[in-house]
């Protein structure tokens, strides 16, 4: 019987990770964290007075927006470290933040659109929280458009991270242009004392804070796996051909 | 070791040159020369190991450049420079006038009578030659050329130990040929370099063992502010030269105002000041970034990105050259719209506040620009991308200047102005600060 050939490239160990029980850890509490704040959205917490039900979107459209500030400032985070240590795993954490970063600014442009269709009539208005998040995620967008733009991993690293800490400005630009501009849009009404939220309210927006941290933490960790993944298989074709480099 | 794409171009090499001492890089194409040359002269920052400048510092500072010449695969030439400008702005970058000490290189490359003719018009071997004599001017102790012999003919091969004998008689020469006999006839010692790593030659004696790395004496940096306002000259100049830049923004600009009337024409009756701002800072936003595409582009395509990089100057300095270059053609430009529009629509736009919107207002996106556009220079579709990138950091500039006509023009009233011009100026202030801290991160890959 004719053997299979293998190859004998050595087994990359950090695709273990890959395999990790923290990933199940993670999953259970995803299930847990997401079920029990979609029960208290739709259940626990009241109707609004004047809104009515459309009100409930703010249990996502809240979180997604928070989540996504947090994300953007990983992506400057991991952008910093990358340019001070030179380490190619805070280039995958900033790349992956920025990812989901997008994602959850995309969420709340859309959820922010439909509340605005019901409470003011329309689908969009020019007013500074939703332009300035409006260009917020176009920044982040052209991150991800250079990243994919520059063929060399080398460059695309450090072009990358330069625009991952100029488009943190943003951020604050965003927070405080509700304070700043005469602006349509809610003031913070869980930050801000007497803020008039009810309690059941309050509380499962609290939650779904939580469920999305535990969401962006399952996703932040799938994108730098991945990303992982495909470095390992970069790593392994280039250790293939200087094998058939030196064998030549 | 060195990783470009993703391959290890250099494995595990270790080189060690001596005061003095020349030493060729042989090897097949491929095998990683240039690769090696750029990283010592930093162009490239090696994935693992690092490289020392006589025993002490990197060549990542610009201080350790001092006394480093250089020459790449292709010479950084300024086509639209003459040779003698040529080698005037590299001597400036490398903070000295020396007129004699320029005169002479061109005697000693052959290229005296040659010397006012702009380097477009030159042949492919002379181009090689002046770029010989640019890696030469400053004096250096550190030599690295890519090819020397490439592109030379019979005689300018011959000549080449006459010239780095005659210009860096002292200097530690390291140069990569195919040409065996390039490196005896510059009675250099021969490594050979395959697949990225060295390879012993049973023909070649062992390599004598340098001396202990001490730290040597660093020549005289030039002052920055000194090489900044080189790079600027140089630019205006080219561009003086060339007309490639501010003629076509002026017409696009002109374009803009006339396409943009014909299509609010509806709109021209009762709103035509309102048009009239909206054209303005569109057209501005817009020539801008067609210009700004092109700031590092340029030198990136001829190849002359590599020349200001090696040069002793801290990469600050070029992206605050080109910040001053675009903010000087935007508020040329600007100005302009400002009169054409003022002529077209019959409104009153050329007034002082509007002309300082538009000076103001080239400086913060110029300084937002020359960043971007240093970010796509590795970039596929460039052009394509650079839009995308520059414009929504521009945005609030578009506001400020829009807010500033508008009252302006008492379409809206005039007390917020003070704060529309604050805006722009923290808007400028905060990109140039970014753009001078992060350039230097981005200039090297």
């Amino acid at each position: 019987m004719r053997q299979a050939q293998t190859t004998e490239l050595p087994r990359p160990r950090r695709l273990a990770a890959l395999r990790e029980p923290a990933n199940a850890v993670l999953y259970a509490a995803l299930l847990l964290s997401m079920g029990l704040a979609l029960f208290m959205a739709f259940v626990f917490a009241p109707a609004e007075r004047v809104q009515a039900e459309i009100y409930r979107l703010l249990f996502v459209h809240v979180p997604s927006a928070w989540l996504a500030f947090a994300a953007f400032g990983v992506v400057a985070v991991g952008s910093v470290m990358f340019l001070v240590r030179g380490k190619s795993r805070w280039d995958r954490l900033a790349h992956a933040s920025a990812e989901i970063g997008v994602l959850f600014t995309t969420l709340c442009l859309v959820t922010g659109s439909i509340w605005g269709r019901s409470v003011w009539g329309v689908w969009w208005q020019w007013d500074p929280r939703l332009t300035t998040t409006l260009i917020m995620w176009f920044i982040y967008v052209s991150y991800l458009a250079l990243r994919s733009y520059i063929d060399d991993p080398n460059a695309r690293q450090r072009m990358s991270s330069v625009v991952g800490i100029v488009g943190v400005v943003s951020v604050p630009i965003v927070w405080f242009s509700v304070e700043w501009w005469r602006s349509l849009h809610p003031t913070p009404s869980v930050t801000n004392p007497g803020g008039g939220m009810p309690p059941e309210m309050l509380t499962t927006l609290l939650v779904s804070v939580a469920a999305f941290t535990v969401f962006y933490v399952v996703l932040l960790r799938q994108r730098m796996q991945l990303e992982l993944a495909v470095a390992e298989l970069g790593s392994l074709r280039e250790r293939l051909y200087e094998r058939n480099e030196e064998s030549a | 070791m060195v990783r470009l794409g993703q391959r290890n171009v250099l494995r595990g090499l270790s080189l060690a040159l001596a005061p003095g001492e020349r030493l060729a890089v042989v090897g097949p194409n491929g095998a990683g020369k240039t690769t090696l040359i750029r990283a010592l002269a930093g162009l490239i920052r090696p994935r693992r190991g690092h490289v020392s400048l006589r025993g002490s510092r990197g060549p990542d500072e610009p201080a350790a450049r001092a006394g480093l010449g250089f020459l790449g695969h292709r010479p950084s030439l300024y086509p639209h420079l003459s040779a003698r400008e040529n080698l005037a702005f590299a001597a400036r970058l490398h903070g000295t006038t020396d007129a004699a000490r320029i005169e002479a290189a061109l005697e000693v490359v052959g290229l005296a009578a040659d010397a006012n003719r702009l380097v477009r018009d030159y042949s492919r071997g002379m181009q090689q030659r002046l770029g010989l004599a640019l890696a030469l001017l400053p004096e250096p102790d550190v030599v690295l050329l890519d090819e020397p012999d490439a592109s030379l003919d019979a005689a300018g091969v011959d000549d080449l130990p006459v010239m780095i004998d005659a210009l860096a008689p002292r200097a530690a020469v390291l140069f990569s040929t195919h040409d065996e006999r390039v490196a005896e006839a510059l009675g250099a010692r021969v490594v050979r370099l395959a697949a990225g790593r060295l390879t012993e030659d049973p023909r070649e004696a062992p390599a004598p063992k340098p001396p202990p790395l001490q730290a040597l004496p660093l020549p005289r940096p030039p002052g920055f502010a000194r090489a900044v306002r080189a790079m600027i000259a140089k630019d205006a100049r080219v561009e003086w030269r060339a007309r490639e830049q501010v003629p076509t923004l002026l017409m696009f600009t002109l374009l803009a105002a006339v396409v943009f009337d014909m299509a609010f024409i509806a709109a021209l009756g009762s709103e035509v000041a309102a048009v009239a701002v909206g054209v303005l800072w569109i057209s501005v936003l817009l020539a801008a970034t067609l210009a700004g595409t092109r700031l590092f582009t340029t030198e990136f395509e001829r190849g002359t990105l590599d020349g200001l990089l090696v040069a002793p100057v801290d990469p600050s300095g070029i992206y605050l050259a080109k910040f001053a270059l675009l903010a000087i053609e935007t508020a040329f430009v600007g100005v302009a719209q400002l009169i054409f529009l003022s002529l077209l629509l019959n409104v009153s736009l050329f007034q002082a506040s509007t002309i300082g919107a538009v000076l103001l207002a080239a400086a913060a996106i110029s300084a937002i620009l020359a960043l971007q556009s240093s970010l796509v220079v590795n970039a596929r579709a460039r052009e394509m991308l650079m839009p995308l990138l520059a414009i929504p950091p521009a945005v609030p500039v578009l506001l400020a200047g829009v807010g500033i006509t508008l009252g302006a023009l008492e379409v809206t009233p005039a007390g917020q102005q003070g704060a529309w011009f604050g805006l722009l100026a923290v808007v400028a202030v905060v990109f140039l600060t970014l753009g001078t801290v992060l350039y230097p991160q981005a200039a090297r890959a």
